[in-house]
């Protein structure tokens, strides 16, 4: 029989075969192929040809090279460093850095070394970047925003002090600028107030988003920035961290004091930055380093107890380790030290002590330039955030070029900020803007919600002059008021061009009626285009409206194949149809299943729509063994029934027709693998000596999951497993046979492993299979992870061994060290730990000697990056609940969300000290992303005495503005959910699962009255949580129905009185037969509410068969009573008495 | 392999090595030359067949390599970055053969193999060694992009994100680059196998 398919497809999968795992259906198409065209055929044998032989053509490239070869080129590469570099001075040495392992660290030279003179030019005025202000270009849009609001926030900051004698006067201040008073009976720290008065010996601390400038004296600033703690002498500053900038006038001298010296600058500007000491060296020392740039002027570095000094000319640039002198930087560290400074704003367009001046000079500049679209569209974002009327009164309707995001912005801008002509802009928005700007400008003359805003809505809509998709946005903004519709917006739809329209109305809106009729007149107009239709089906599935099935029906027959597939697809939507599959219905799919004409693809969806409707076994097995259907298709019938409840004799009767079918011998084991149960395993054994390595794949993979079947594996089986894993081509096959065998040969398999674990080649088998190992406690494998560790073999695979060694708290003398040095060479060069080597060394010191280890970690989770989720579970694993809390103070401040994000994670995974309860409360209150806000709160729920829903409404209440209020609401909704996902969680412990069900119970799921309260009424995804929120709450109640402990039922049966579903009740009269009286007391308020009069007669202390009678006739009334229930719970009722 | 691995490899030592290269340290270039030259010259061979071209090519890649060796950004993989600059000095390469194309293919064994046809030496290869001589014919006469891509995958074994940053471009692009570039492969051989 021919075989229909696409050559190229059918090749592209083949050549991909050596790339990757191919799916199965993916590999039965290739098989099929090949089986049946000789094209398929003759390629699939000359790839793997060619595949093979490709590693045959290597050459050993040094055998090229002729002898000499790195002599000739070294003498060249000195030459051209010679004509390179003209300026060295030829006796002078080149400086030699031991250690740079990323472009920021900075070489560490021994303590006598000599000063040396830097050889780079750097630019004395960094200079101007060229892409705007504080953009990148090329980056997404959410960073543009970031990093002009960054720029904008350093410009705003300031703090502009007088010189007194004995203490420091200022006029103003603004920021994250804290002060810790050194005459204060107890020194703490507190905002800095709007006039302070500074005295030697107070400490300053300027966040990372802020800039101080204090002035010491007439002639000489100090502008403090990037996190930067500073402290107040007589005679210069002392900064501990952080940036420093010192401005001096000619003569005059200024000195900043710091863990790595003093820098004392002579006129000019001097720019001293101090890394924050997070780091401790293998031997104790702190680490980080000190960076001193003469901009202009001149400087000197010194440091006491040392004969160590440099004299710095402007232009130069060093650097101090540690423990070392002052070394030059390089080209690109200076260039990315240039950008530091001018982000702190070391040159801002004008100084101006009011914040809000300098803010909206800065806003309004943006604007007025406006060569760089991200710059204006984020100003403008900005300017609405904050509410700056006169600037977004200012931005443009529109830029040069047609920008919707600028739009988009411009019309979120407008909504929030008073201005006369917003409503006029967004009309022509309105009117004027492309499709999505449509929508945005409608949406936003809603959420203004004012009379004229309406009217203008409503105008709008009714103008026929006016682009029928602007109207018809402006309809569904009105509609989304709850207002009466303006127009019709399913007749808008028709007109409209986009098809988007059509989807539009799909959805549930409140205010409009009839789009039913019209969409289903759309998906069956032929004269519509086939995009029309296909929108008007998907629309018409979004309905989830039971009463659309005879029109998707008359659609599976569409011309365009499109739409059939949509149809038939829409068809098996469980969310859409939850009855049983009608005749009509079922005679459409069973066609297009067996329609020769269309093809396998169509056939498929058509299959799986079947099998998704309720298929019965008895209509599932004859497509099974339908030859004449796809095996495709035969597969998904085949998952069917796989899921279904068969009997014995019918497993064996489809296996017998099955295996009969052969040539498909390919493909029979991925059929037969789906019937896991009673896979045949000779069957399967028999494949893995096969030559295509994805029957081999697939047959090891199906042997995995027939473990299901009991029957005990024999000894001849075992070794017949035994033999061939090692010669399985591919890793996964390998793997699939390993797991295999450790699961029905325990001992056998350790024996195995040991043995192939030296002719094992590839790094990540032989790490496979190291960690595979640490399933089998005992001498014997320490040994051999003892071995690992001490061989020369690749650092991953040693900390893995001694990540081993260490879980099992059996580390012997000398691993200490061991992984030490391993971990110390590692993290030189992977400071992010990034590499799964340098976390594994650092899991097992933590285990072993956390000291070593602990600082390390923080500074990863605190710095974000890949590795900080990771890093910090280990770490909260390992530490106690103070220093958790401590890590918590740093990250609440973290500039990045996702450490946020990742730190609140980890307190409410592991718990943290209840005694920072507050700080996680403040936090609550000032975190803006909801994500990070959702896991606070919910940490906060496992400290008793915290009423979750309490902090909830306080901060809705708290906060006028519209925006939070919304995200109040939406977090509620989701914590909801988070915590009835987490309240049936498993992993947690019962203390703390009662406690998240405690603070679930003093939670009301917020009902459409309160969400519309919380004003997001206009919010379609509010909607879809408070659907998820409510079924995950049925889920819940119903695993609690059907718990075996009769205090969670009872409880579970009380809680189903405040939240009625008619779905629970088969098993709620189910419970008016338990055994626990309280239990059938629940029950039967929970049945009344629902169904009132159903219980009549019923008598609670009944007992034996008199109870069961009685509950008897409550189901019997049940299944009586279409007005109570569904067909599909009267059937689950039904099926339910007889069981 | 999977990228962490190569990750791990790739980078020990490495950061320190072109660091005190860039200071001038000569036994770093040394080392960071020892280490690469062997690995260059083979990969440059799967794209030209004459080894003094092919020495040529990695001194003239190395040279290109030091003199710019600042621009090297730390967080790309220094091999693809080297690679990365075979391929331009190689195109600059054939550009510079095209405008004198009076080539000398005493070199070039696979091709006179097949020039000759009958020649003693062809009786006593084996079914493979025939084999692979079309391969490297076949391989000769293909574009240098698709010699490129086969080449840093199959030669150098090198994970698809490093191929795309050696060619500088996407991942997906190397997928179907390396499908095609095999295609074509797989039908230039059968050709000459015939």
């Amino acid at each position: 029989m021919a075989f229909e398919h696409d050559c190229d497809t059918i090749e592209r999968l083949i050549a991909e075969r050596s790339e990757r795992t191919l799916r199965p259906d993916e590999a039965v198409g290739v098989a099929r192929a090949v089986a049946s065209c000789e094209s398929c055929k003759r390629f699939y044998a000359m790839h793997d040809e060619v595949v093979d032989l490709l590693p045959e053509t290597r050459v050993d490239g040094a055998s090229l090279l002729s002898d000499g070869f790195t002599d000739r080129l070294m003498a060249k590469l000195a030459a051209q460093r010679a004509e390179t570099v003209p300026n060295r001075d030829a006796d002078e040495p080149a400086e030699s850095r031991d250690n740079m392992s990323g472009a920021r660290r900075i070489a560490r030279v021994p303590d006598d070394a000599p000063p040396t003179r830097t050889t780079i030019e750097l630019p004395v005025t960094p200079s101007v970047r060229k892409d705007g202000p504080g953009t990148i270009r090329h980056m997404p849009r959410w960073r543009a925003v970031a990093a002009v609001a960054a720029v904008l926030l350093a410009t705003l900051f300031g703090i502009r002090l007088l010189s007194e004698s004995g203490s420091i006067g200022a006029t103003t201040r603004c920021g994250n600028v804290m002060v810790r008073r050194a005459s204060a009976s107890t020194p703490a720290w507190e905002v800095l107030p709007d006039s302070p008065t500074l005295r030697t010996g107070d400490a300053v601390y300027v966040a990372a988003d802020s800039v101080a400038e204090l002035r010491l004296a007439d002639d000489v600033t100090v502008q403090l920035a990037d996190d930067c703690l500073a402290t107040l002498r007589a005679n210069a500053i002392e900064v501990a961290c952080g940036t420093a900038i010192v401005r001096a006038a000619d003569g005059r001298d200024a000195s900043v004091a710091t863990p790595f010296g003093r820098v004392t600058a002579r006129g000019g500007e001097t720019v001293v930055r101090v890394d924050r000491p997070f780091a401790s060296t293998a031997n104790g020392a702190a680490g980080g380093e000190l960076v001193a740039w003469v901009r202009s002027g001149s400087a000197a570095w010194s440091r006491e107890g040392s004969a160590a000094a440099a004299t710095l000319n402007a232009g130069d640039a060093r650097v101090v380790g540690s423990r070392g002198a002052a070394t030059a930087l390089s080209a690109s560290e200076a260039a990315l030290l240039a950008e530091d400074v001018e982000r702190i704003g070391a040159n801002p367009p004008a100084w101006s002590p009011n914040p809000v001046a300098a803010l909206e000079g800065s806003l309004a500049l943006a604007l007025t330039d406006r060569t760089y679209p991200e710059a204006v569209t984020a100003a403008v974002s900005i300017a609405g955030r904050l509410g700056y009327a006169d600037i977004v009164a200012s931005a443009p309707d529109a830029l040069a070029e047609p920008n919707t995001t600028y739009s988009a912005a411009l019309a979120s801008a407008l909504v929030r900020t008073d201005t006369a002509t917003r409503e006029s802009r967004l009309t022509r928005l309105l009117v004027d803007g492309d499709e999505s700007v449509r929508v945005v400008a409608a949406q936003a003359l809603g959420a203004i919600g004012s009379p004229t805003a309406i009217d203008t809505l409503a105008h709008t809509a009714r103008d026929e002059r006016n682009d029928a998709g602007a109207r018809l946005a402006a309809t569904l903004a009105v509609a989304a008021l709850d207002r009466p519709a303006p127009a019709d917006a399913a007749t808008l739809a028709r007109q409209a061009e986009h098809a988007a329209a059509m989807r539009a109305i799909g959805k549930p809106r409140p205010g409009l009626t009839g789009d039913r009729d019209a969409l289903a007149a759309l998906a069956t107009d032929a004269s519509r285009s086939a995009l029309d239709r296909l929108e008007a089906v998907a629309a018409l599935e979004a309905l989830c409206d039971p009463t659309t099935e005879p029109t998707l029906i008359r659609a599976t027959t569409d011309p365009d194949p499109r739409v059939r597939d949509a149809a038939t697809a829409a068809l098996g939507n469980r969310r859409v149809f939850e009855s049983e599959l009608p005749g009509a219905a079922r005679d459409a799919l069973v066609a297009r299943v067996h329609d020769r004409s269309v093809d396998e693809h169509s056939r498929r969806i058509a299959m799986n729509a079947l099998a998704k409707r309720a298929f019965s076994n008895a209509e599932l097995l004859p497509i099974i063994q339908d030859r004449s259907l796809p095996i495709s298709v035969r597969a998904i019938a085949a998952r069917a029934l796989d899921k279904a409840t068969i009997d014995g004799s019918q497993v064996d009767y489809l296996l017998a027709s099955i295996e009969a079918e052969r040539p498909a011998t390919n493909v029979t084991p991925i059929i037969t693998g789906l019937f896991s149960p009673a896979t045949p395993r000779t069957t399967l054994l028999d494949r893995l000596e096969d030559r295509d390595p994805a029957v081999v794949e697939a047959a090891a993979k199906f042997l995995s999951r027939s473990l299901r079947n009991k029957t005990p594996w024999t000894t001849t089986e075992v070794e017949r497993l035994s033999g061939v894993r090692l010669l399985a081509s591919s890793r996964l096959a390998r793997d699939y046979l390993r797991s295999t065998i450790s699961r029905v040969a325990p001992k056998r398999a350790l024996d195995l492993l040991l043995e192939e674990w030296p002719a094992l080649e590839g790094l990540d088998e032989r790490a496979s299979v190291l960690v595979r190992l640490r399933r089998y406690e005992g001498d014997r494998t320490n040994r051999f992870f003892r071995t690992v560790l001490s061989s020369d073999a690749d650092d991953l695979l040693r900390s893995s061994a001694a990540l081993s060694l260490a879980m099992r708290g059996a580390p012997g003398r000398g691993v200490v060290g061991e992984i030490s040095a391993i971990y110390s060479r590692l993290v030189q060069h992977d400071r992010v730990m990034a590499l799964a080597a340098t976390m594994f060394a650092a899991r097992a010191l933590l285990l072993i000697e956390p000291t070593l280890v602990v600082e390390d970690l923080r500074s990863v989770v605190l710095s974000g990056g890949p590795s900080a989720a990771n890093a910090g579970r280990h770490l909260a694993s390992a530490l106690p609940a103070p220093e958790l809390t401590r890590l918590l103070v740093d990250a609440r401040h973290s500039r990045d969300p996702s450490v946020r994000y990742h730190v609140a994670r980890l307190f409410q995974d592991f718990g943290f000290d209840p005694a920072s309860a507050a700080t996680i409360r403040d936090w609550f209150h000032t975190e803006l992303d909801p994500w990070t806000r959702v896991l606070l709160a919910n940490s906060l729920s496992m400290i008793d005495g915290e009423p979750l829903a309490t902090v909830l409404r306080e901060f809705a209440a708290s906060n006028a503005n519209h925006a939070q209020r919304k995200l109040a609401a939406r977090c509620q909704i989701e914590l909801f959910a988070e915590l009835v996902g987490a309240a049936e969680s498993r992993t947690l412990t019962r203390q703390q699962r009662a406690r998240l069900t405690a603070a679930l119970n003093t939670m009301a799921v917020p009902g459409r009255t309160s969400l519309r309260t919380h004003g997001v009424s206009e919010n379609q995804s509010a909607w879809r949580h408070y659907s998820d929120v409510r079924s995950t709450r049925i889920r819940l109640l119903r695993a609690g129905l059907r718990s075996t402990c009769g205090r969670a039922r009872a409880a579970a049966a009380n809680a189903s009185n405040g939240t009625p579903d008619a779905s629970l009740l088969p098993i709620l009269i189910r419970l008016l037969d338990d055994e626990a009286s309280p239990v059938r007391a629940a029950a039967l308020g929970a049945v009344d509410r629902v169904a009132p009069g159903l219980t009549d007669g019923y008598d609670i202390s009944a007992t034996g068969p008199a109870r069961r009678a009685m509950v008897d006739r409550v189901r019997d009334r049940l299944s009586g009573s279409p007005s109570y229930v569904s067909p599909e719970t009267r059937a689950v009722s039904l099926l339910d008495a007889r069981k | 392999m999977t990228k962490w691995l190569w990750a791990a490899k790739l980078t020990q030592d490495e950061g320190i090595l072109i660091q005190q290269a860039l200071a001038g340290e000569e036994l770093a270039t040394r080392a960071l030359v020892d280490r690469y030259s062997g690995q260059l010259a083979s990969y440059l061979k799967g794209q030209t067949a004459d080894d003094f071209v092919v020495e040529d090519l990695t001194q003239e890649t190395f040279l290109r390599a030091f003199a710019s060796l600042e621009k090297f950004d730390a967080s790309r993989s220094f091999r693809g970055w080297l690679f990365g600059i075979a391929n331009h000095v190689y195109v600059d390469y054939l550009r510079k053969r095209r405008e004198k194309p009076a080539q000398s293919l005493s070199n070039d064994e696979s091709l006179l193999t097949r020039i000759r046809g009958g020649s003693p030496d062809e009786a006593e290869l084996d079914e493979t060694q025939d084999k692979l001589s079309c391969l490297r014919e076949a391989l000769s006469q293909m574009n240098p992009e698709y010699q490129a891509v086969i080449s840093a995958r199959y030669l150098q074994e090198m994970p698809r994100h490093e191929i795309a940053d050696l060619l500088g471009i996407s991942e997906y692009n190397v997928k179907m680059r390396l499908y095609r570039a095999k295609k074509e492969l797989v039908d230039r051989y059968e050709r000459l196998r015939r």
